[in-house]
């Protein structure tokens, strides 16, 4: 879909300030833009929609000079940008660095705070531009004003001496947008702003962007939320697999409209999913409590359900709202601070709370995290060491996976059952189409999507009663996608009960026998899709309360 | 923070020799430089003279290699007690210390406990003393290795500084055990203050020699040190105790979601470690000295650094760079018996490679230089596929929230 | 009365950037293992008389207040001292400097090297300076630029120092230590009239009749003797002190480099040249060390010899830890690491009567409390955030 003609109301001249030629830039094995070309008008409130991994980001981040674009140029209107600001003459086109384009007046609001906790406001805010006496002495008074002088002009009330650490999420971003806006920025460029803010500090964030707006400053934003473009923006464009697929108005869009553009006509995959009974309760959660390190509250808050067995339990919620601590909770990689955890086993529940680890593993009870850099594989091992760590000490698992029985002795107890482990390789890098050139490559030579299929792999070939997977399916193609959803499905189907949480709730939809909608680090429904209804999902996921529109 | 030595982190072996070789290169010139600079001082140094008697001499007579062979025992145990703790991503710099107490401990124990106490006399003869007494050395290295274990299991003390510290009250505490004429009742007084020595330990607990005609300095003591080598090696490799040691050291994140109890690997790992170390201490003293000499380890724990670091960490390769090391050592002898030059200047070589080794960026520069002009490359497969040098897994896809 | 003491704590927080309260409260807690520690020793080792705990506290208040003994604590800590503080502008910039025992002892070696060509004190005190920093710039070197492994880099770095100086010093003169050279004369610093007027409102007497509170005055002119007559290069130090303080709290490069260490990526967003901020402090941090040893070796004594810093690299690090990266608590940390050291020369040298201990458990205890100190018994501290991490920028 090709640019529509727009009057934008809110510019004098319809010249853009900011101009994306073709931009394209790849990572390995993946294009994140393609040939993406837009137009920015200044005293606009400009959206970006689209999903996770449609290009915003990065598109982002090449604007802003933190990338450079592999092919395709980025072209600014100088003299605008020249027209608002003292500073000296800049010249070139070519956006090269954060520093550059902080001093034109492009002002980027990360998504991840770029924040110094512990040290205060007017320090955060002043940094790298600091006000000074004798030129080298910080002068706290004339910062402190300056921060309130700023607060109060554009009404975003702030206390310049508190520690950041101090401050609600909200409240931080209120200190990034200020900084940008004692830089004189022009331009600013939110990335995904509301994904960790409450609705009310959302709809506080989007008075501010307004009022930005009445004050000639111009704003570029970009979500993955349908309901923001349309309550906020003056123009939307919509981005899908790194191309630019259409842009609109909010008057002439709606919910629909939009996610018809954002998710495109896609095919749904048929899985097949046998109509099970559900089993029995595998596991229980009661009350559960799990303390955030950060901000010593509780991440998980009074949290309770039931896994069956023959069942893909999936837990739908805007990322942090105490997902991933809850899953950790259950391997045991955070501490339960209330309420009790158990296993059923026919007549026998076992308390999980205080068992190790490998206690708990022990109980068939398998975890694939989130992060497999960091706590799913080592990169230095090889394959099949990898896969490794998901048997050690599970001897008989091995071998009923194999099919292969180890000659008990002395030795075998200390030493690696290489055969076996051999065997147990080769079975999951065929069953999983793993490419790999032999099961003794390192790690970190496979591509992302190959080191997911090991990890998953590993996991679902012991079998294990309960599964407990945090993003599945990560940074990984469509293909791996599917590959990893079949065999989930396979696993529910013999009798596992799975926990899925996932960021992509096309995934969980998919997947899910039934759901759990967690924000805030509570469970506000437990059901399946069909009795909570799309709508009421949304509404819950970012924090709406029963009852309310 | 897990310990990446970058040239033990390259990827093909060849290219690891190739970076190896690189970084003796650069550290042999800073050793040149380090000459050349000694005769700008006004000291004159013959430059051949130097060469001469550092790496010719050793092998000239074969007593003199018997020398080199005499250093590589210790240097192979302590190489392998510092590897072991870097495998579970540790630094040792305790060996020197762990070193001192066991070959004190292992003194002591055959010079003034068994022989003096009338309800030990049974122990009193070689098939109970030479196992004893190593074992007395081991254990006291397992100790002085395991307190810095379990403060960097329990509180995160930095195993460095904790170390550094420990060797520091090694000094002190084996002082007062060995040199203080006054307050000690280990020290042999005949000899005097400066000294520091215990008495000669109980006949009983000598390690012999392997032939006295040939040389008065190779005894059997090697073949406890070769077995540890292999042992070692088994362990780390083959077994699951081993693994899960690699694991820890690689990523402890990883290990501890896979159930891996990682405290229990830090603190045996550095157990292991000191009694390795201890080990050595009880060998020289009991193949030997035939006595604890106070200061008798001179740099040994150090070198051991050096040795683990070119040898990779790994176990067997550790033996073959204790030769290396060993000949280095006799040829520093050599030179300081000989010349005015201080056998430091082999230590300074040991110091400028664990430079290059620990940031090989200067060694693997040189050698992607020499690569680049020899290989071009291939654009197409960094786009579409997995990228020649790291995954590609890290590339752009596991950004937050699977943006991108 | 409660909200007040907050007040207070975040006040004293503010100023001297660690909680007063907490630093008195460490200090006294580590007097008193140290008390413990020689009751122990007495008890268990069984020589000389053993004391009961109660008047072991009293002997060793009342030894630590005399006189010779500050004044060994003000010599012994000062080299510590400065070092600790240069090692807190490399850690807040996220760099972690090992090779603090390595800098001290090739500039000890360095300044006699310089006394000894030149016979001019003050060169040689420069040429130390400069060595510091030479090798803490080689060290900034190798991690920032190369990346290498901090931690293995400054242990390779300490060793390399220790290799090299007693290579050049053999060479020059015989092993293990250095002809004597010209080195500092003690000053007395009455002699600057200012000072010299405060001194003798000190020694008035008639402060000292009022009772009760007349007992603490009479301390007053001993410690200010315990101040008075040391070499010029002790004064120059302490008076780094609050420079260094004022510049790492005060000043916008302080704050930058403390972001750095905390957070490169927001100080590099914010246009902050982090690299070359992380240069700049580690070589700082170097030349300060290169000062702590000139006052090693020709500061207070007039040779070099092998060994001389016997830790105190070391324990300037676990100074610098104990002080929570501050300039201010490094700096007295330091004081109280001096103090043991001369705690142990004193009582060695027959201090307490009849209480007689090996002197080598006394060159103990500086270490022990070291480790003490790591492992958090003495009070937990948070180092910068991103220490260790060699910044790039293509990182997210």
């Amino acid at each position: 879909m090709s640019s529509v003609d727009i009057k934008t109301p809110y510019s004098g001249s319809r010249t853009p300030i900011l101009t994306i030629n073709n931009v394209s830039k790849y990572f390995p094995g993946v294009r994140a833009l393609d040939d993406v070309s837009m137009e920015y008008y200044p005293g606009e409130i400009l959206a970006i929609l689209g999903e996770n991994g449609a290009g915003k980001s990065t598109l982002m981040k090449v604007i802003s000079g933190l990338y450079r674009p592999d092919s395709g140029s980025i072209s600014i209107d100088e003299d605008w940008f020249r027209n608002n600001i003292e500073s000296g003459a800049l010249t070139g086109t070519d956006l090269v660095n954060p520093r550059f384009t902080m001093e034109l007046g492009i002002g980027m609001v990360y998504q991840h705070f770029q924040l110094v906790e512990p040290f205060t406001v007017y320090e955060n805010i002043t940094l790298g531009d600091e006000i000074t006496k004798y030129g080298f002495v910080i002068d706290k008074k004339a910062s402190i004003e300056k921060v309130r002088q700023i607060s109060e002009d554009y009404g975003l009330p702030i206390h310049p001496e508190s520690l950041v650490e101090d401050l609600s999420v909200g409240l931080k971003q209120r200190v990034e947008i200020i900084k940008q806006l004692y830089r004189n920025s022009e331009l600013l460029i939110l990335d995904e702003p509301t994904a960790v803010l409450t609705p009310k500090e959302s709809q506080e964030l989007f008075a501010t962007m307004r009022k930005l707006r009445e004050a000639g400053k111009s704003i570029l934003f970009i979500t993955h939320k349908l309901n923001e473009p349309l309550e906020v923006a003056d123009r939307i464009v919509v981005m899908r697999q790194g191309k630019v697929v259409g842009e609109t108005l909010p008057n002439k869009a709606s919910r629909e409209s939009l996610a018809e553009m954002v998710v495109g006509y896609r095919v749904q995959r048929k899985l097949d999913r046998k109509d099970l009974p559900t089993g029995d309760v595998i596991l229980k959660v009661e009350d559960l409590e799990v303390i955030d390190k950060f901000s010593g509250k509780n991440a998980v808050d009074r949290v309770s359900f039931e896994l069956h067995k023959n069942e893909i339990l999936g837990i739908a919620g805007v990322q942090g709202n105490g997902q991933s601590e809850l899953v950790s909770s259950i391997i045991g990689m955070e501490k339960i601070r209330d309420g009790f955890l158990a296993m059923i086993e026919g007549e026998k529940a076992t308390v999980l709370n205080n068992l190790s680890i490998m206690e708990r593993l022990k109980h068939a009870i398998s975890y694939i995290p989130e992060d497999r850099n960091k706590e799913g594989m080592i990169p230095n091992f090889s394959v099949s060491e990898n896969i490794w760590l998901a048997y050690q000490d599970l001897e008989t698992d091995a071998e009923v996976a194999t099919g292969e029985t180890q000659q008990r002795s002395f030795l075998s107890m200390f030493t690696i059952p290489i055969n076996l482990l051999g065997k147990l390789a080769r079975l999951v890098i065929d069953r999983f189409n793993v490419k790999t050139p032999s099961s003794e490559t390192k790690m970190k030579n496979l591509s992302g999507g190959n080191q997911q299929k090991v990890i998953v792999g590993r996991e679902i070939t012991k079998n294990p009663r309960v599964l407990v997977i945090n993003q599945p399916t990560r940074g990984v193609d469509i293909g791996v996608m599917q590959k990893i959803h079949e065999e989930i499905i396979k696993l529910r189907n013999s009798g596992t009960g799975v926990l899925l949480v996932s960021s992509d709730l096309d995934e969980v939809l998919t997947l899910s026998d039934r759901l759990l909608v967690m924000y805030s680090g509570k469970i506000v429904a437990d059901g399946t899709i069909e009795e909570i209804g799309m709508e009421r999902l949304s509404h819950l996921m970012i924090g709406g309360k029963e009852g309310e529109e | 923070m897990s310990l990446n030595i970058g040239a033990l982190a390259a990827d093909s072996r060849r290219r690891r020799i190739l970076v190896l070789a690189v970084s003796f290169g650069l550290s042999f010139l800073a050793m040149i430089i380090l000459i050349l600079v000694l005769n700008i001082l006004g000291t004159s140094v013959d430059i051949f003279l130097v060469m001469d008697k550092t790496f010719f001499e050793p092998l000239r007579k074969p007593k003199m290699v018997a020398l080199i062979f005499f250093w590589t025992a210790p240097l192979i145990l302590t190489g392998l007690s510092v590897a072991i703790a870097f495998k579970a991503g540790l630094f040792n710099i305790g060996s020197q210390g762990q070193m001192m107490v066991g070959g004190a401990a292992a003194g002591i124990f055959a010079s003034n406990i068994v022989p003096k106490t009338q309800a030990l006399q049974f122990m009193n003869r070689p098939l109970i003393m030479i196992p004893a007494t190593m074992l007395v050395g081991v254990l006291a290295g397992i100790i002085w290795g395991g307190i810095p274990g379990v403060l960097k299991a329990k509180t995160g003390a930095h195993e460095v500084i904790v170390t550094i510290m420990m060797n520091q009250i090694a000094l002190s505490f084996v002082r007062y055990l060995v040199v203080s004429q006054t307050y000690s009742p280990f020290v042999d007084k005949s000899t005097g203050d400066a000294y520091g020595q215990t008495s000669a330990i109980s006949k009983s607990a000598e390690i012999p020699l392997i032939n006295s005609s040939f040389s008065t300095f190779l005894d059997w003591s090697i073949v406890p040190t070769i077995l540890s080598a292999i042992i070692i090696w088994y362990l780390v490799e083959k077994t699951r105790y081993g693994y899960r040691l690699r694991a820890v050291g690689e990523n402890i994140s990883a290990s501890k979601s896979s159930g891996i109890n990682t405290n229990f690997a830090i603190i045996s790992s550095m157990m292991i470690s000191g009694g390795l170390a201890g080990l050595a201490g009880a060998l020289q003293v009991q193949g030997n000295y035939h006595k604890y000499i106070f200061n008798s380890e001179g740099t040994l724990g150090f070198d051991g650094i050096a040795v683990a670091l070119v040898a990779g960490n790994s176990a067997l390769w550790i033996v073959i760079s204790a030769l290396l090391f060993g000949y280095l050592k006799q040829g520093s002898l050599n030179l300081e018996s000989s010349t005015d030059i201080s056998k430091f200047l082999i230590f300074t070589l040991q110091s400028a490679l664990i430079i290059f080794i620990a940031a090989p960026l200067i060694s693997s520069k040189l050698v992607s230089l020499t690569e680049k002009i020899s290989r071009p490359r291939n654009v197409e497969s960094e786009v579409n596929g997995m990228s020649q040098d790291n995954g590609g897994g890290t590339g752009g896809e596991d950004t937050e929230g699977g943006e991108i | 009365m409660v909200a007040d003491f907050a007040q207070i704590k975040k006040l004293g927080k503010q100023i001297y950037g660690i909680s007063l309260v907490k630093t008195i409260l460490s200090f006294l807690i580590a007097f008193e293992i140290l008390v413990v520690y020689l009751w122990i020793l007495s008890a268990t080792l069984g020589l000389g008389k053993v004391y009961n705990l109660y008047a072991l506290n009293i002997f060793v208040f009342r030894e630590s207040i005399d006189t010779t003994m500050l004044r060994s604590t003000v010599s012994l800590s000062v080299p510590i001292l400065i070092t600790a503080v240069g090692a807190t502008f490399n850690e807040r910039a996220g760099v972690i400097n090992i090779g603090l025992e390595g800098i001290l002892i090739w500039s000890a070696w360095f300044s006699v090297f310089i006394s000894y060509t030149t016979g001019n004190i003050w060169l040689a005190t420069l040429g130390g300076i400069f060595a510091g920093a030479l090798l803490g710039f080689f060290h900034a070197l190798l991690t920032i630029t190369f990346k290498a492994e901090q931690v293995v880099t400054g242990v390779a770095v300490n060793l390399l120092a220790l290799g090299v100086t007693e290579v050049l010093n053999r060479a020059i003169w015989e092993p293990a230590r250095s002809a004597q050279v010209e080195s500092f004369s003690p000053v007395d610093i009455t002699k600057i009239p200012f000072i010299g007027d405060f001194y003798s409102l000190l020694i008035l007497s008639n402060y000292y009749d009022v009772p009760g509170i007349g007992g603490v005055f009479r301390w007053l002119p001993d410690i200010f003797n315990a101040l008075n007559r040391h070499n010029p290069l002790v004064y120059i130090a302490i008076f780094l002190v609050p420079i260094c303080h004022f510049f790492l709290f005060k000043t916008k490069y302080g704050l930058r480099i403390r972001v750095i260490g905390e957070h490169p990526q927001a100080a590099a967003t914010a246009g902050v040249n982090v690299r070359l901020y992380q240069y700049i402090s580690v070589t700082l941090s170097g030349a300060l060390g290169g000062l702590g040893g000139t006052i090693l070796s020709i500061g207070v004594s007039n040779k070099f010899i092998s060994g001389m810093t016997g830790g105190k690299g070391f324990l300037a690090l676990a100074a610098m830890i104990f002080g929570k990266w501050t300039v201010i608590g490094g700096a007295l940390a330091s004081v109280l690491f001096g103090f043991f050291f001369a705690f142990g020369i004193d009582l060695s040298a027959g201090g307490i009567k009849g209480f007689v201990v090996p002197i080598e458990f006394y060159q103990m205890i500086p270490f022990i409390v070291t480790i003490l100190a790591l492992a958090g018994v003495i009070g937990k501290a948070r180092a910068p955030k991103s220490i260790g991490i060699p910044y790039s920028e293509d990182e997210e």
